[in-house]
């Protein structure tokens, strides 16, 4: 069991991510719908994974990414985002992201790099 | 905004707006690849707006000069409309830096820099909408086909808007968003305006979209 948090600007977009999650699991999910309040959701649950939009109004995702990496080095953070273009990749993966998904997402895809992420974070079943 | 139509939900214009933001990183993705350039996208905007609106909206929305460019393009499926992308304060001219810089052939190739700068704006235009219709189509489980894109310029632009968007009691899907080219400081926006007669099928496939996930 694991707390897991998902943040996205769009009800569909968590809707969507919490839809491929593993319902079996007893996995903790939390929701935040833009970056302030993920920042204060990761600050007040610490999850073990965190599914991050990067794509949101005010602050953006990456903005998160480096605000979180900075104080917590060992979060996991696994991109979501329907930005897919090179340069974002990259900026996303120096800035410490665990991995990068697009989206729309995709249930096996989303199962199979929780499982990973939940390995390095050391809370795997 | 003013001048709204109720005829979604705010969950269907939320999964619209998502199904948007995917489309657009898509037709970013396909850019960026062409010009070697990164860009950053808003999040989409979208309203169901009185068809006659439209056009005041979009002005509103942009700086109105004499030196303004527009692609307009018609798109037809069940998912049909038109979709319109605008450069304003001669953003072209840019474009066209950015594309030769990364072709490298336009220079030299004696053609008049006008001409030169409409056909990048349409081909750059063509790469932005083809990408991001043809993937909204996708996910929404459609295929489209297009009409050739058409380049307006100045005074053209004002016009052909107004009339585009003349039809009485009638009703538009309006989609937004800006796109920004990091390292030339150039924006544009692109507008989809979707025929009423989409609504009941885009509500019908939105609700399959959203049923893969429940």
């Amino acid at each position: 069991m694991a707390k897991i948090l998902i943040v996205d600007d769009s009800i569909v977009a968590r809707m969507s991510v919490k839809g491929c999650l593993p319902k079996n699991q007893g996995h903790e999910l939390f929701e935040a719908g833009d970056g302030t309040k993920a920042i204060e959701m990761f600050l007040a649950i610490r999850p073990d994974v965190t599914f991050l939009d990067l794509t949101m109004p005010d602050m953006n995702g990456l903005e998160v990414l480096a605000y979180l990496k900075k104080d917590f080095p060992d979060a996991v953070i696994i991109i979501l985002s329907a930005d897919i273009q090179k340069q974002t990749q990259e900026k996303s993966q120096q800035l410490g992201a665990f991995s990068i998904v697009r989206k729309p997402p995709v249930k096996d895809v989303i199962q199979a790099e929780l499982t990973k992420a939940l390995v390095v974070a050391g809370a795997a079943l | 905004m003013n001048g709204q139509v109720q005829l979604m939900t705010a969950l269907e214009k939320d999964a619209l707006q998502e199904i948007m933001n995917i489309s657009f990183g898509q037709a970013a993705a396909d850019l960026s690849d062409v010009i070697d350039q990164y860009l950053t996208l808003t999040v989409p905007q979208i309203a169901l707006l009185d068809y006659r609106e439209i056009f005041q909206f979009i002005k509103n929305e942009i700086s109105v000069g004499n030196d303004m460019s527009m692609v307009k393009q018609f798109f037809s499926g069940r998912f049909s409309g038109s979709s319109v992308l605008i450069l304003p304060h001669g953003e072209g001219k840019k474009l066209l830096q950015m594309f030769d810089e990364h072709t490298g052939t336009l220079k030299d190739s004696g053609c008049d820099m006008a001409v030169l700068e409409k056909e990048t704006l349409i081909e750059i235009s063509n790469i932005i909408m083809g990408a991001c219709i043809s993937k909204i189509a996708e996910l929404l489980g459609d295929v489209v086909t297009y009409s050739p894109p058409r380049y307006f310029a100045q005074d053209q632009i004002h016009k052909t808007l107004e009339e585009s968007f003349a039809e009485k009691d009638s009703f538009a899907i309006y989609f937004k968003t800006v796109f920004h080219f990091q390292e030339f400081n150039a924006s544009g926006f692109l507008f989809l305006i979707c025929d009423p007669s989409t609504l009941e099928w885009l509500k019908k496939s939105i609700e399959d979209y959203l049923s893969q996930y429940t």
